[in-house]
């Protein structure tokens, strides 16, 4: 009703410019609210579920631009505890050569005294660097450097699966619910294949002799 | 602090330096070369036919070597992490075949590479069908009705799990390094499990990627093990059967297939960050598993130099059982080192088979 209303309302404005020659006349907020009206008209359209010719593709792109700006979000993360990780690392291992030159022989006099402070290198950076993984702050660390990874591909599989939508392809989630259709299903076989020797064995035990 | 040289007694001889460069550099050549020309590495000798096999794992049977001295078969549950021929990498110092010189009748349980497809692969899945599978085998081949499970790392976790729930069919139970109380582990990879999202793994790549189980083992010993045995090498490269040694030990440390993802999520979550199985809660399938169950004969094996699996952490088996004739077992080696090395074949294996035998006529 409200559509025709106002399509009622463009006729009777039209008839009364019918004789004008130019729109220099009009009324600049008659324009206004008639591009406000057609725009409202329009969006009202596009945002019909089923049938909006610009719904599906605006939804589709809001979820596109989504997805890139959480995978941005992740990517940061991801760049943030990686450095934090090398930070680490960096850290450790410039404190193990402090401790190793500092255990090295004033001077070589054979190439035993190599082999030996060899060893002794050997152990400072073993001690330093099991001491680093050992520790929770780094554990921590390293657990969130694999949930960005993690993560990071996650977007990007939302983002090809739309376009494996596009070429009629199955997306990997479909795939997924087959694998564990197939993994209930082979149970349910393997259950049912032991079922079935249980009833012979039990058979052939019954038989009279 | 960084400043200082490396100043050389004046008194030695700049020949036998000079020597001493030239021979490093010899050996750097070699080592590059033998390692580009390695080409197939045997491992696995000992003789051995299939004798079942199904998607995710092949049950070996190997071929007696002496006449039998026990009625009980041996079947042996493998990890799922690297592959089974660490038991036989070769002949002088594989567990398979010092088992069998012993007399005893051994059947493996090789896992094969778990696909995409198989990511709701689950404990539950390993437990009671694939391993149970093979119990049945073997129990129809040998016309048992038990035999000695014997499992190593995680094989010998779902070993355990398996003795709760199937006591029936099992006789003896020897464990090697199983990972059992969580919260006593010490080790670098028990710290990295309890902080790993292992969920956002399970819902975004499947399966355990083998890559990241090589980042893993990276940080294990990463100068004592990691660095130093390139030098070791280098150094050993004109000893022919040091460097076989070397590349068969580095084939295996590098050949591990990816984790089912399912059975991952419950190893992490369940055993690691919740640890459940020494408390009697974990879940299989639809039972809970309860360690008290266990009434067999126990043997627990543990390394007390073990980095991957604390000898603290797979103790607590022997207090969480019911069994009467139970024994743990600790020797001064590492995790490998228990089951391949000249140590395992003179200090382990002559007292394991001899635990068998006399539980298995």
């Amino acid at each position: 009703m409200v559509i025709e209303d106002e399509v009622n309302d463009n006729r009777s404005n039209n008839n009364t410019n019918r004789n004008t020659k130019s729109l220099d006349n009009v009324d600049p907020s008659f324009m206004q609210d008639q591009i406000a009206k057609v725009f409202n008209i329009w969006s009202d359209i596009s945002r019909l579920p089923t049938v909006g010719p610009s719904f599906a593709y605006s939804q589709y792109s809001r979820s596109d631009l989504k997805e890139f700006v959480e995978f941005g979000k992740t990517f940061l993360e991801l760049q943030i505890h990686l450095n934090e990780h090398w930070v680490q690392i960096n850290n450790t291992y410039v404190q193990a050569l402090a401790r190793a030159l500092e255990k090295a022989p004033k001077q070589y006099n054979s190439k035993q005294d190599f082999e030996n402070y060899r060893k002794i290198a050997i152990d400072v950076f073993e001690d330093a660097f099991t001491g680093l993984f050992d520790s929770k702050e780094y554990a921590i660390l390293y657990g969130l450097v694999l949930s960005n990874q993690y993560d990071l591909l996650t977007h990007l599989q939302k983002l090809t699966e739309k376009n494996f939508k596009v070429l009629n392809l199955p997306t990997r989630s479909e795939m997924d619910d087959l694998s564990k259709d197939i993994h209930d299903l082979k149970k349910t076989v393997h259950d049912l294949t032991r079922k079935m020797e249980a009833l012979k064995i039990n058979e052939s035990e019954n038989i009279p002799t | 602090m960084f400043k200082r040289g490396i100043e050389i007694n004046e008194k030695i001889d700049t020949n036998i330096i000079l020597k001493e460069i030239g021979d490093v550099t010899r050996k750097l050549e070699k080592t590059r070369n033998v390692l580009h020309s390695a080409g197939a590495i045997e491992v696995g000798g000992t003789p051995n036919e299939i004798v079942h096999e199904a998607r995710l794992y092949r049950l070996l049977h190997y071929r007696p070597m002496v006449s039998k001295t026990a009625k009980t078969p041996i079947l042996f549950v493998y990890a799922l992490i690297n592959r089974s021929y660490i038991l036989d990498l070769q002949p002088d110092k594989s567990w398979i075949r010092n088992l069998l010189s012993q007399g005893l009748d051994i059947f493996l349980i090789d896992w094969k590479t778990p696909a995409q497809v198989d990511k709701y692969v689950s404990f539950d899945d390993y437990v009671n069908n694939y391993i149970d599978d093979c119990v049945e085998f073997v129990r129809r081949k040998t016309s048992v009705n038990k035999i000695t499970l014997h499992g190593y790392c995680m094989g010998a976790t779902l070993s355990v799990i398996y003795s709760t729930l199937h006591e029936d069919k099992v006789r003896n139970l020897a464990t090697i390094a199983p990972v059992i109380d969580s919260n006593q582990d010490t080790t670098v990879l028990g710290n990295f499990s309890r902080h790993i999202e292992v969920d956002r793994m399970f819902n975004s790549i499947g399966n355990l990627p083998s890559e990241q189980l090589y980042a893993l083992f990276s940080t294990l010993k990463p100068f004592k093990q990691g660095v130093n045995k390139y030098f070791n090498l280098v150094e050993n490269i004109d000893n022919e059967e040091f460097v076989q040694n070397f590349l068969r030990i580095e084939k295996w440390l590098y050949d591990t297939p990816p984790i089912a993802g399912e059975t991952f999520r419950q190893w992490i979550i369940d055993i690691y960050q919740k640890n459940l199985l020494v408390a009697n809660e974990m879940k299989i399938g639809n039972e809970i598993i309860d360690l008290s169950k266990i009434k067999i004969p126990l043997l627990n094996i543990v390394a007390e130099e073990d980095h991957l699996v604390s000898p603290q952490c797979s103790a607590p088996l022997n207090d969480a059982v019911s069994s009467h004739d139970k024994r743990l077992m600790r020797f001064h080696t590492g995790h490998v080192g228990l089951i391949a090395s000249s140590y395992s074949q003179n200090n382990v294996l002559p007292k394991v088979g001899q635990w068998i035998k006399a539980r298995s006529q």
